[in-house]
């Protein structure tokens, strides 16, 4: 039985910084720690990268592995969710989850709306469960947002609302970073300033 | 130096608000405003010498404020992306991550680890009397 929600929000950043963040997956441990702890990369295929991640529900911990695909410029799938190890009981044996985010830039404003749909496949004898599963999604999903937006919003305001100079920066690793630079690369062209230059100016 | 010498000095080479050295909390990172819009931290070391910094992690932004300090290790773990930086030189000594993505990183032909800038906290300077601490302005200057 398939349960489907989406959220759609408006978030107060641009969509280059929406979408660097998501590629920038440097920050994934450490910012997102308290939901994801562990996470490591273990094979890239095209556009399709598989990790392994572990998770924190409350006091439990249980790892999975998961494919995420990249379709520039700003939606990402997430896809093929399992248990790991295998044996280990996981709601991943029974429901197969399709998590899809686009991000799109405002028709009106210079910010980002985010669009966050799921689909859960699950037996009959979880359907009546898949509101609270509902909420521990949109709940998870909500403070991973909000912690970018917080370092976003940050560096934004110290370096500026645009300069993404940062996730274009030779040296920085950023997944699919030329893509990015085809589509947000111009974007950048009026604050080439590296955020470390600036920061050593601000002082 | 006299408190008095200081606050004459204060305008130009100072920023206006000191640190009360007594409200500061041993073995942990402090964060302190001492002007509008201007926000540090500060960590006392051994022998009345004191750790301070803009509070901006070089790499692109974080307040470190949120950073991890490690006595033990002599680090500071910043929270966005997980550098450690030496807590004595503010030199960055690791990036974690490449560690976390050994195997897709170098998959990438846009990655060039050798061209990873060299990230540094630099400290601020300043002078410490009669229970304050005064940090200067301006450039940045080793303590
Ligand atoms: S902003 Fe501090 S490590 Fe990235
Ligand atoms: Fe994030």
């Amino acid at each position: 039985m398939k349960h489907k929600f989406q959220v759609i929000e408006e978030q107060e950043i641009t969509l280059a910084n929406a979408v660097g963040a998501y590629l920038d997956c440097e920050h994934y441990v450490f910012l997102h720690g308290g939901i994801m702890p562990e996470m490591f990369a273990e094979k890239l295929e095209g556009r399709r990268i598989t990790y392994r991640q572990g998770l924190r529900w409350g006091f439990l911990r249980s790892a999975h592995i998961f494919t995420t695909e990249y379709f520039p410029p700003g939606h990402f799938r997430t896809f093929d969710l399992k248990s790991s190890p295998k044996w280990m009981p996981s709601l991943h044996h029974v429901v197969k989850m399709v998590i899809d985010v686009r991000y799109t830039k405002h028709p009106e404003r210079d910010t980002t709306l985010m669009q966050f749909d799921v689909e859960l496949d699950m037996p009959f004898w979880l359907w009546p469960f898949r509101r609270i599963l509902q909420g521990i999604m949109e709940r998870m999903h909500y403070k991973k947002d909000q912690e970018d937006i917080e370092m976003i919003q940050r560096r934004a305001k110290i370096f500026g609302p645009h300069n993404i100079s940062s996730y274009l920066a030779e040296g920085q690793f950023l997944l699919f970073k030329d893509d990015y630079v085809r589509h947000f690369g111009a974007s950048a062209r009026h604050s080439t300033d590296s955020p470390a230059t600036s920061a050593a100016r601000l002082l | 130096m006299h408190t008095l010498d200081l606050v004459m000095r204060q305008d130009q080479d100072y920023f206006p608000i000191p640190i009360e050295i007594a409200s500061l909390l041993p073995d942990q990172l402090n964060h302190r405003r001492v002007s509008e819009g201007v926000e540090v931290v500060v960590f006392s070391e051994d022998n009345d010498r004191y750790f301070i910094a803009r509070d901006i992690c070089p790499h692109m932004g974080a307040p470190l404020a949120q950073a991890r300090l490690c006595r033990k290790t002599g680090t500071l773990q910043c929270r966005w992306h997980g550098y450690i930086y030496d807590s004595g030189t503010g030199e960055m000594k690791e990036n974690p991550n490449d560690k976390l993505f050994t195997k897709i990183k170098t998959a990438f032909q846009s990655y060039n680890p050798l061209s990873t800038p060299k990230y540094r906290i630099k400290r601020l300077s300043y002078e410490a009397a009669e229970g304050k601490i005064f940090v200067r302005r301006g450039a940045a200057n080793e303590t």
